[in-house]
């Protein structure tokens, strides 16, 4: 570990668009951000933010032909991933970095025992021969009973496990090669709350037992609170506010969209009947807004914000993508 | 659910699909009867010696049924039993056979264009168009008569005329399946497009599959038959339910068992396949389970 260096993960100012016949959406316009070892990067924000084209992105799994990477780069432990031929990133997919899917319903196959399932990703790594092997199934048992799976259950098919469960094998998969880098795309909204606590608290021990860096995909603002180091939160393909977990959730100064999403949290202590949404939509990623992409939204908009892209403010570790603290802003 | 319980659950998948496939009994009659045919092809000369199937005795000649000649003798004075008990080995192989081969041929053409998409689909669909756009007898009789008659050639024509269904079927099965966010984890996972496909694809798309290549063995039979009514199949002596019919036809009017009987063999195993495809289909839908 003291060769190798901390930072895991660096992706500068990556773009990505789907290009169809009919329209151009600009997912993802521009994101900057690193990794360390062993730590937590939550990526917050609302449906259509650019969260999973990104997690896709990283493992070059954007739809052929639609999605397009249009600039940036992603550097994975010195690798240049975007350069890197089909081969050789495969063997980097399930083995350095894994992926959790949102649902675990339909991310598992339902004609394969889940003994096999996690056999298959073991001997596509080369931790076997065959399935079949004895160090393969020593191998799953293992796995399994480290996401709380009696092994016995192993021949079972996905049908025959609750939803949590399934995620549990899922998570189970995914860390089999215990990779250096697991995404987890919103792995507990498919999940009830109880259940959801359980894979949370499950997830945070087995990447302290393998020293797993992880991308945690979400828009609950509370599982980022209980499992992530690092925030980065999106709006409209772009990271409008970065920082350590202490950042986000302190006082002070903030992204008048991070204000906007910890306000539509109900506070237990305050009796009220109705939730305090985001007015608007999120912008048509066809046709972005000029200047800040949150400006039609933002009840602190100023006239520059329509016309200006917004400057990054940096604070030690807390970088905010807006016009109000930049030069030439009111600060506060 | 008890760990007894999802252990017996397990081994009972089979078991599960035949309870609900004994639920119906037309799909029942339909395999009782494709075992008939089964054991004719198996046991064949047990039942009637291949001699008196092939074997001419001009004073037997076009005999009605009796207890000698279960089905009557034809104009050679050959036993029709015999007959149609050989002919079930040259249909039931011509249907099974061209269904097999049809079937890989274009079970791996589909699941190709239904996977990759794009250009290769573009390329495999429109060949298959243009196979489509003959009418499937006429398409058959021309490779035949290009080829020569004979049941290896024929084959061969049968076979052809069948793939472009086969790679529809398979297309649209892999293509609803591609979607699904198991592939993507799959992908995700590191594998392989010919390991996703194999592992991944097909045996998911299996079902329907499976219910359509059985569907598929009464309509070769058929074709078969036709051809070989038309002269373009299996060839004399050898004993074939279609060249039966064609023999028959002057004789009609003098000898009706010479129709009747090869005839009901086609249309009762045709007939008997259907059955069994529809109660397959039933059994495999997990929507009608009850």
């Amino acid at each position: 570990m003291a060769e190798k260096s901390k930072e895991l993960l660096r992706v500068d100012d990556l773009a990505i668009i789907y290009k169809t016949d009919l329209e151009t959406v600009h997912a993802v316009n521009g994101i900057t951000f690193s990794l360390e070892r062993g730590r937590t990067l939550g990526l917050v924000g609302e449906t259509g933010a650019g969260k999973t084209t990104t997690a896709l992105a990283l493992l070059r799994l954007l739809p052929e032909r639609i999605g397009i990477v249009t600039g940036g780069s992603i550097r994975f432990d010195g690798e240049d991933l975007m350069s890197l031929p089909p081969t050789e990133m495969r063997k980097i997919r399930g083995n350095r970095i894994s992926m959790i899917f949102q649902d675990p319903m339909t991310s598992l196959n339902p004609v394969l025992t889940v003994g096999d399932q996690i056999a298959e990703a073991l001997v596509l790594h080369g931790e076997g021969e065959k399935a079949r092997d004895k160090v393969v199934q020593a191998k799953v048992d293992e796995v399994l009973s480290l996401v709380g799976i009696p092994p016995t259950r192993k021949n079972e098919y996905p049908h025959q496990f609750s939803g949590g469960m399934k995620q549990r094998v899922v998570i189970a998969i995914a860390l089999a090669c215990e990779p250096d880098l697991l995404i987890a795309d919103e792995p507990t909204t498919a999940l009830d709350v109880t259940i959801q606590a359980q894979v949370l608290k499950m997830m945070r021990d087995l990447k302290e037992r393998l020293d797993t860096s992880m991308i945690l995909i979400t828009h609950d603002l509370g599982v980022v609170a209980c499992t992530c180091d690092d925030v980065a939160v999106m709006y409209a393909g772009k990271i409008i506010e970065c920082g350590t977990r202490e950042d986000l959730f302190r006082e002070g100064r903030h992204h008048p969209y991070t204000v906007g999403l910890f306000g539509s949290i109900p506070d237990i202590h305050s009796e009220t009947t109705r939730l305090s949404p985001i007015g608007g939509l999120m912008p048509d990623p066809t046709n972005l807004p000029p200047g800040c992409s949150f400006s039609p939204r933002c009840p602190r908009c100023m006239e520059i914000c329509r016309t200006t892209e917004p400057p990054e403010t940096t604070d030690g570790t807390h970088k905010i993508l807006c016009h109000l603290y930049g030069e030439g802003g009111r600060s506060r | 659910m008890s760990r007894q319980g999802t252990k017996l659950k397990k081994q009972n998948r089979l078991k599960e699909l035949w309870r609900r496939y004994r639920k119906n009994p037309a799909a029942m009659i339909g395999l009782a009867f494709v075992l008939i045919l089964i054991a004719c092809v198996l046991f064949g000369d047990v039942i009637a010696p291949y001699k008196t199937a092939t074997g001419q005795n001009i004073r037997a000649r076009l005999q009605g049924p009796s207890a000698a000649h279960f089905f009557g003798t034809d104009e050679f004075g050959r036993d029709v039993f015999a007959r149609v008990v050989h002919g079930a080995r040259a249909s039931l192989a011509l249907g099974v056979m061209t269904t097999l081969v049809a079937l890989s041929v274009g079970g791996v053409l589909g699941a190709v264009a239904g996977y990759f998409g794009g250009r290769i689909d573009d390329i495999i669909m429109r060949l298959m168009d243009v196979l489509t756009s003959i009418p499937s007898l006429l398409l058959s009789l021309a490779i035949v008569s290009a080829l020569g008659a004979g049941i290896r050639n024929l084959i061969i024509a049968i076979t052809i005329s069948r793939v472009p269904a086969f790679v529809r079927i398979v297309r649209s099965a892999v293509l609803s399946i591609v979607d699904q966010e198991f592939i993507e984890a799959a992908k995700a996972g590191g594998t392989s497009d010919t390991r996703i496909i194999v592992r991944h694809v097909i045996p998911n798309a299996v079902g329907p599959i499976i219910v359509q290549a059985t569907m598929s063995i009464s309509m070769l039979i058929l074709q078969a038959a036709g051809l070989s009514f038309l002269g373009m199949g299996v060839q004399p002596p050898r004993p074939e339910w279609g060249a039966m019919l064609n023999d028959a036809r002057e004789f009609m009017r003098v000898a009706p068992h010479l129709m009747i009987f090869p005839g009901m063999a086609i249309v009762l195993s045709a007939l008997s396949f259907n059955l069994m495809g529809d109660g397959l289909r039933d059994a495999l839908d997990p929507k009608l389970k009850s």
